[in-house]
């Protein structure tokens, strides 16, 4: 039996590379609608700061050896280090940008002329404030940035509430692809806490953060980072009880869809990691009461396989799937087609050879066996590579379109040179506070 | 107004302004689609509310207390890093001539530290041949003297010393217990030391004041102590007199070296939860 691996340093890679390849596609959809390109903006630069996030944290595995909890730091050689400050910036700007997106995308609240230029604004302007603030205050209060995420959340769940109801009050399908891009962003953006929707439903997460911050010496909460991390949370949970509760309907009313089957999914991993968190409060408690007690090792193999897997793997996927199915992208274009199969293959490789590694790593599979299996999995997607893509792309409406038809979205005239402006500007800001972290780290 | 996008366009286009109250107004769909929302609201209002009560009113103190020094013992379990069972590291037997001076050399990269063990301290023996290098041999030594059946010699003088620093092996060159040089010339073995863990004690216990118990034996988790080479010079003097009466002429000397790595785990057992 292999040693488990940390999926941290393959999610790095995965979200830098969607990233990139995300922006540069965008930047060729020159004929696509503003709400798609600004989205395709914000959802590449949040691959980007997700895959520089994840590069410092794969760094900070390798120095203290620790694969996945290298927040413990027993040597206490991170303390002020340039890879935890920049782990930690490169996330505030992440969560301020994508608690941006909903504002956007799929339903614009702000239709105006400078609405690219204020959302940039915005984002390089607390990016510096927040970031500087949680360095200078040894990042105590980290999770503040959370409470960012309420209003994007909340315009997620009223899209998906409004859309999912008129589409089962009218049967309109076209209406099922806003609820669907409402309910797969929700996913990306809370999945992880999703999968701890039991556990905060009856209030027993407290019980491990209590553990966190007495276990892990790289994390000191203010009460306030508490409440941040509260919050989402509770985010996580009433959003995925939110889509049970209206994918059932839906399903009742109109039959099942495979976005209800995703839903279930997490709602059944869920409620098994809730039980199984009850069943070991003891333990869990013990850091606080006694001494620290180690998680078993069917706990931790759980959380790699549901939580973790979601967070680092499926969440990229989730984003690659709106990027072509909803068409925000100019897949079809003959200069973005072969780019965007070769991102979509490699992306389902690494994923699919990362799982199988996962696999190894705790089930007595010899290296022949693993390595059959992934040269099945590769033919499987040369040889219906066709399809595979034909399915990932755009089905129906784009969302822009379908908001017209409604006439519920104006052209506001954004000037052109706006989008080169916000991707400048991020790639300035994202530069700045490196430096910032970069020097603070040197004279501290 | 900004022009409008082209497209089916319906009545409800043509009031539609791209304000934020049309936009408002729209998102919140119908009446159905209101009561939704209102009610997702209010039931993920009350989530967080209990949740952030739950947290705050009885989480804090025990955290609180949690984040409290306390005193902590912590325990060592200490044995010899051994391949064979014969409690040594390393064992390494060579003849000095008279007036040789050697360095020896053990690499620690060549043995397997126990998973949760960390190198503790290291005690090298240097045996010269009479008293007990051969155990063939049967004798006693009086005075620096070695009398046997066979006759008399004058023991010989022996010096070892550890060789480098923290470049070489890293360990604690300056800890009061650590016994870097030793001489002899009375057949007995020379003891040497080097306390390699910082702050080990031999003693296998000690107290530290820490929050918990992972902090409690942090300081005894660090990496990167007891890495390198033990380097030991010996030096011998050959005393060839023969003695007073039957002598035994001697011009070479047989020297044993035994070198026990001793490795360690720690253990912690809290001993009050006072507060400090």
């Amino acid at each position: 039996m292999a040693e488990r691996e940390s999926l941290v340093p393959v999610a790095a890679i995965v979200d830098l590379l969607l990233g990139f390849v995300t922006i540069a596609l965008v930047r060729r959809s020159s004929e696509k609608e503003w709400v798609e390109r600004f989205a395709g903006l914000l959802i590449g630069w949040i691959l980007i700061l997700k895959g520089l996030e994840y590069t410092s944290t794969s760094v900070m595995e390798a120095i203290t050896a620790n694969s996945g909890l290298w927040i413990v730091d027993s040597g206490n050689e991170l303390q002020n280090s340039f890879f935890r400050f920049a782990q930690t910036t490169c996330k505030t700007i992440s969560i301020l940008l994508i608690s941006f997106l909903p504002l956007v995308y799929p339903y614009p609240i702000i239709q105006k002329e400078w609405t690219v230029k204020a959302i940039t604004g915005f984002v390089c302007l607390f990016s510096i404030l927040l970031c500087t603030f949680t360095i200078l205050t040894d990042s105590r209060h980290l999770g503040l940035e959370w409470f960012a995420l309420l209003p994007g959340i909340i315009i997620l769940v009223c899209v998906y509430i409004r859309f999912v109801i008129e589409e089962i009050n009218e049967g309109n399908s076209s209406y099922r692809r806003l609820s669907l891009v409402s309910g797969l962003l929700l996913i990306a953006i809370v999945g992880e806490q999703m999968t701890y929707w039991l556990a905060q439903v009856i209030s027993i997460n407290d019980d491990f953060l209590a553990r966190f911050t007495v276990e892990w010496s790289l994390w000191n909460p203010s009460t306030l980072s508490w409440l941040g991390t509260n919050l989402i949370l509770s985010m996580g949970a009433c959003s995925l009880l939110i889509l049970l509760f209206f994918e059932t309907w839906r399903t009742y009313r109109l039959g099942l869809s495979g976005f209800s089957i995703i839903v279930y999914l997490i709602g059944i991993v869920g409620f098994i990691a809730g039980i199984v968190d009850f069943a070991i409060l003891d333990t869990v408690r013990s850091c606080v009461e006694t001494e620290c007690e180690s998680f078993p090792e069917a706990f931790e193999i759980w959380y790699d396989f549901t939580s973790e897997t979601l967070i680092y793997l499926f969440t990229p996927l989730i984003f690659m799937y709106v990027l072509l199915n909803f068409d925000i992208i100019d897949s079809k274009a003959a200069e973005n087609r072969w780019l965007t199969r070769i991102m979509v293959i490699l992306m389902l490789l690494i994923v699919s050879s990362s799982v199988i590694e996962l696999l190894q790593s705790f089930l007595p599979v010899p290296q022949m066996i693993s390595s059959a299996a992934l040269a099945m999995v590769v033919a499987i997607f040369i040889g219906w590579e066709e399809r595979i893509m034909t399915n990932l792309m755009r089905e129906g409406d784009t969302v822009s379109s379908k908001l017209l038809k409604m006439g519920e979205l104006v052209n506001p005239g954004i000037d052109e040179r706006d989008y080169d402006v916000m991707s400048a500007s991020m790639a300035s800001v994202v530069f700045f506070t490196l430096v910032i972290c970069l020097l603070y780290s040197a004279v501290i | 107004m900004p022009p409008l996008l082209s497209g089916n366009i319906g009545d409800k286009m043509e009031e539609f302004d791209g304000s934020f109250s049309s936009i408002f107004s729209n998102l919140l769909g119908g009446t159905q689609a209101r009561t939704g929302i209102f009610a997702s609201l209010l039931v993920s209002i009350i989530v967080f509310t209990y949740t952030s009560a739950d947290l705050i009113l009885n989480q804090t103190d025990l955290v609180e207390y949690a984040q409290t020094n306390k005193d902590w013992r912590i325990f060592f379990e200490d044995d010899i890093i051994d391949g064979d069972g014969d409690n040594l590291t390393f064992e390494y037997t060579e003849i000095w001539a008279d007036q040789d001076i050697k360095v020896i050399d053990f690499f620690l990269d060549d043995i397997e530290v126990e998973e949760g063990y960390k190198i503790a301290y290291i005690d090298v023996k240097v045996i010269p041949e009479e008293c007990h290098g051969d155990p063939e041999r049967e004798g006693y030594c009086e005075s620096g003297v070695w009398f046997e059946d066979g006759g008399e010699s004058e023991c010989d003088a022996v010096t070892a010393t550890f060789i480098g620093d923290n470049s070489t092996l890293s360990g604690q060159w300056f800890d009061e217990n650590s016994v870097l040089t030793g001489a002899d010339s009375d057949c007995e073995p020379i003891y040497l030391r080097i306390i390699i863990y910082p702050n080990y004690n031999l003693d296998n216990d000690t107290t530290q004041v820490a929050v918990n118990e992972f902090q409690a034996l942090s300081p005894w988790k660090i990496n990167g102590w007891g890495e390198g080479t033990v380097s030991v010079q010996v030096h011998v003097d050959v005393q060839s007199y023969g003695g007073f009466t039957t002598g035994i002429l001697d011009d070479s000397e047989e020297i044993d070296i035994e070198v026990s790595v001793h490795q360690f785990r720690p253990s912690a057992i809290l001993e009050s939860s006072s507060t400090v």
